[in-house]
């Protein structure tokens, strides 16, 4: 009896508003809506990308005008580790499992918790893919500037480089304390957005699995 | 012989209730259940030219507005009401207005359905939809005698929260 009565109390549920389509505009509607979403991806992939885009022109540049070798040498490895930035963003991307809601529920959970794990582990690990290699690069490139001593160089670019111990030491300490400030705020993101999602993802898991 | 295919259209007007329904318990301010009745149109017209029939529409779209639902709650997922709001989907108070007593009894049950764990929301849900247990199997991925072993325990609670309610 009171099982009959809950399903009616549930069935009558719907009945205060009454849901209408108008569907010479509907499909129009969520066409629009799909592609104002993929847009928003392709502009989001894009952005991943765009940082390691700019330092490739640059350094390239940079390895040409400047003649000091190993100045050299540090900027056409820049250059490689932004292609693989570039390279392993993209990786991310492809990896991301697409969304499909029509799966069961419990497999569901298994994807986005898939997803969720791969971001964990691309922002935990920013300090050994992201940060150190360019920082190690970028100290090298400048503490390299002016040796040897012999070699002559007055391009126009020697204006905006630290040349002299003083403000190669200044621009060692901003650079560090700006990686810094980018690993503190992956983990922040990591601690703060990723942990509290896959836990909650875990929990519910753990209540589907169980029989108590 | 197999009945030809639904259009997507169809498909819609004759199982909106049910997602409404679904829609209603899970929305939690500032999230509207028409806000999530338009992300479960969206995704559910995303996935139909993959939906071949096998599964039965009804258990087709469960998934699908179990799973829409609950990233909403999570928060896996933003859902931003302006940027979900299809003007082609209109809701309409009925002229009547709510009933009073009914809208009480709704709330008890709404209440009693929060008190439980996501997941035996989902599988009260559906049980409350009227949906065989191969069928709640299917929706969730659990197996048959799982589901059968939990719905024993849910309806115990459930009936426990509502009986002094209803009074």
């Amino acid at each position: 009896m009171l099982e009959k009565e809950l399903k009616d109390i549930w069935k009558g549920s719907s009945e205060i508003e009454r849901i209408k389509f108008d569907l010479s505009r509907l499909m129009i509607d969520l066409n629009a809506r799909m592609n104002r979403i993929e847009k928003v991806i392709r502009k989001r992939d894009f952005r991943e990308i765009v940082g390691a885009l700019i330092v490739l022109p640059i350094f390239g540049y940079l390895a040409y005008e400047i003649p000091y070798p190993i100045t050299r040498i540090a900027s056409l490895l820049t250059v490689v580790w932004a292609l693989y930035v570039i390279y392993k963003f993209r990786s991310v991307q492809k990896r991301r499992i697409r969304e499909n809601l029509s799966l069961p529920f419990k497999q569901q959970l298994e994807n986005q918790k898939t997803n969720m794990l791969d971001q964990h582990q691309l922002l935990n690990t920013v300090l050994y893919w992201y940060v150190l290699p360019p920082y190690i690069l970028n100290l090298v490139f400048v503490w390299s500037l002016g040796y040897p001593s012999n070699i002559e160089w007055s391009g126009s670019l020697i204006n905006h480089l630290p040349m002299d111990t003083s403000n190669k030491i200044g621009f060692t300490i901003a650079l560090a304390v700006f990686n810094a400030f980018i690993v503190w705020l992956n983990k922040r993101a990591v601690k703060k957005t990723l942990n509290p999602l896959i836990a909650d993802i875990e929990r519910v898991q753990q209540q589907l699995d169980s029989t108590d | 012989m197999q009945q030809p295919k639904k259009t997507f259209e169809q498909v819609l007007e004759d199982n909106k209730n049910k997602i409404y329904r679904i829609c209603r318990i899970y929305a939690i301010a500032p999230v509207e259940p028409q806000d999530l009745f338009q992300e479960v149109v969206y995704h559910a017209w995303k996935s139909f030219p993959g939906f071949k029939g096998q599964s039965g529409e009804g258990t087709w779209l469960y998934k699908i507005a179990l799973n829409v639902c609950l990233r909403a709650k999570m928060k896996l997922e933003k859902v931003d009401s302006k940027n979900v709001r299809l003007e082609s989907i209109q809701f309409m108070p009925v002229q009547s207005g709510p009933d009073e007593v009914r809208e009480e009894r709704y709330q008890a049950l709404r209440d009693c359905i929060a008190s439980l764990n996501e997941s035996d929301q989902s599988l009260v849900i559906l049980y409350l939809e009227e949906l065989p247990y191969k069928e709640i199997a299917q929706v969730t991925g659990l197996t048959e005698n799982h589901v059968a072993v939990k719905m024993k325990r849910i309806r115990k609670m459930l009936f426990d929260c509502i009986t002094p309610k209803l009074g």
